[in-house]
């Protein structure tokens, strides 16, 4: 009867009986209080609703990193296996993102690139982006504007500091300048560039170091 | 050891994008579907999502694996995002606000919003438990059926199915605990 009475389910008699029988049985009172917590929220369950595995809602994540960069001033956690990096960052305590954002390097010309200004939340079509250097984690989308295509790249891992380039290539190959942005180590960034090229006529993007070596490429569906 | 070397080997830090981004893609679904039960609007539940992570991030240095799963301590954030949000949308002259809603902020305390939160790891839970255990647990307590009907649907006596719902209540709180659910 201990079930039931801790779900609240017996009458007056039997819950004078059970109550009795704790009285004298700490095994009893024990099982009990494992149980008793369980009463309250079985009466909030769904029984016809099933648990489905969840997908991430698209996109969503571009829109955390973009209210991140809006927090207050705040450092960035240290990368566990480098202690010199985190003393650094403390000293110079700057806000997360903002760097990343003050850096992204207007060209003049038919690319530019722009800090992300928090100007709404236009839809973004993620597109398949792979990293060349194992340090650098990245996601991205574009927007279909009528003047071009608008990259979207959320990325931690770029050398901080180090300048990269960004030219997005047309359906035939051809590379045009998408813009530029400094490296912000490992913390995140969202760098919003954009380029000439229609999103109908592009075929993709890359990322150039200093060097002109090609650290991430994406292309487009 | 040292709070830094206890960070260095800390699995999971919320304060990394790529942990950060790691949780999102593991939880962000079935967060928004707590969001979306709770609140019935698909866009203020991806809101909550969204704020969910943004307050993980915030509050990344108190998360403690030790404690709860980091499933559970997500969970337990956006309980209290889904609070906000209907607090903040009751106090918008013109909304209405839907019973179950009021019951969340209004006179409850923390206990019935907490208790969503158990109810929908218990869904799982339910799942787990064999057949006869769930069902004399789902008929009787959860659609508050009398014993006797259910007992006879079953074809077993009643105290069979109180000693069904006693084993089953027990192997919860089990699933429960190794799920890190706190109750």
């Amino acid at each position: 009867m201990l079930g039931p009475h801790a779900l609240g389910h017996l009458g007056d008699a039997e819950t004078a009986e059970v109550e009795a029988h704790l009285g004298t049985c700490p095994s009893c009172r024990a099982e009990l209080s494992a149980i008793a917590p369980l009463a309250g929220p079985l009466t909030r369950v769904d029984p016809d609703t099933p648990h489905v595995p969840g997908v991430a809602p698209p996109d969503g994540f571009a829109g955390v990193l973009h209210r991140l960069e809006r927090e207050p001033t705040r450092e960035p956690a240290p990368l566990p296996s480098s202690d010199d990096l985190a003393a650094r960052r403390r000293r110079r305590a700057r806000p997360l993102l903002t760097a990343a954002a003050a850096a992204v390097i207007g060209l003049a010309g038919v690319g530019v690139g722009l800090a992300l200004a928090g100007t709404g939340d236009p839809a973004v079509a993620p597109v398949a982006v792979q990293a060349l250097d194992p340090t650098v984690r990245a996601s991205a989308g574009t927007i279909d504007h009528s003047w071009g295509v608008e990259v979207v790249l959320t990325a931690s891992g770029f050398a901080e500091g180090q300048r990269y380039e960004v030219t997005v290539l047309d359906r035939t190959g051809r590379p045009v300048p998408a813009g530029a942005f400094r490296g912000t180590g490992g913390a995140p960034m969202v760098c919003r560039l954009n380029s000439s090229v229609l999103l109908d006529q592009a075929g993709g993007f890359v990322v150039t170091d200093a060097d002109g070596d090609e650290v991430l490429r994406s292309s487009f569906a | 050891m040292s709070d830094a070397a206890g960070t260095a080997r800390a699995p999971v830090d919320l304060r990394r994008v790529e942990d950060l981004e790691t949780a999102y893609r593991t939880h962000a679904g079935e967060l928004e579907r707590f969001a979306l039960r709770q609140l019935r609007d698909p866009g203020a539940a991806a809101d909550v999502v969204q704020e969910v992570f943004v307050r993980a991030w915030r509050h990344a240095e108190r998360y403690d694996a030790g404690i709860a799963s980091l499933r559970v301590w997500l969970f337990t954030i956006a309980k209290n995002v889904v609070v906000d949000h209907v607090r903040h949308a009751r106090s918008r002259p013109g909304t209405p606000t839907a019973p179950a809603d009021l019951a969340l902020v209004v006179g409850q305390g923390g206990d019935f919003s907490d208790d969503l939160v158990t109810a929908w790891f218990l869904e799982e839970a339910l799942t787990r438990l064999g057949d006869d255990q769930r069902s004399a647990i789902v008929e009787t307590s959860v659609r508050g059926r009398p014993y006797a009907e259910v007992a006879a649907e079953q074809g077993v006596p009643v105290g069979t199915l109180r000693s069904r719902v006693f084993y089953g209540l027990r192997t919860l709180r089990r699933i429960m605990d190794d799920m890190g659910v706190p109750l």
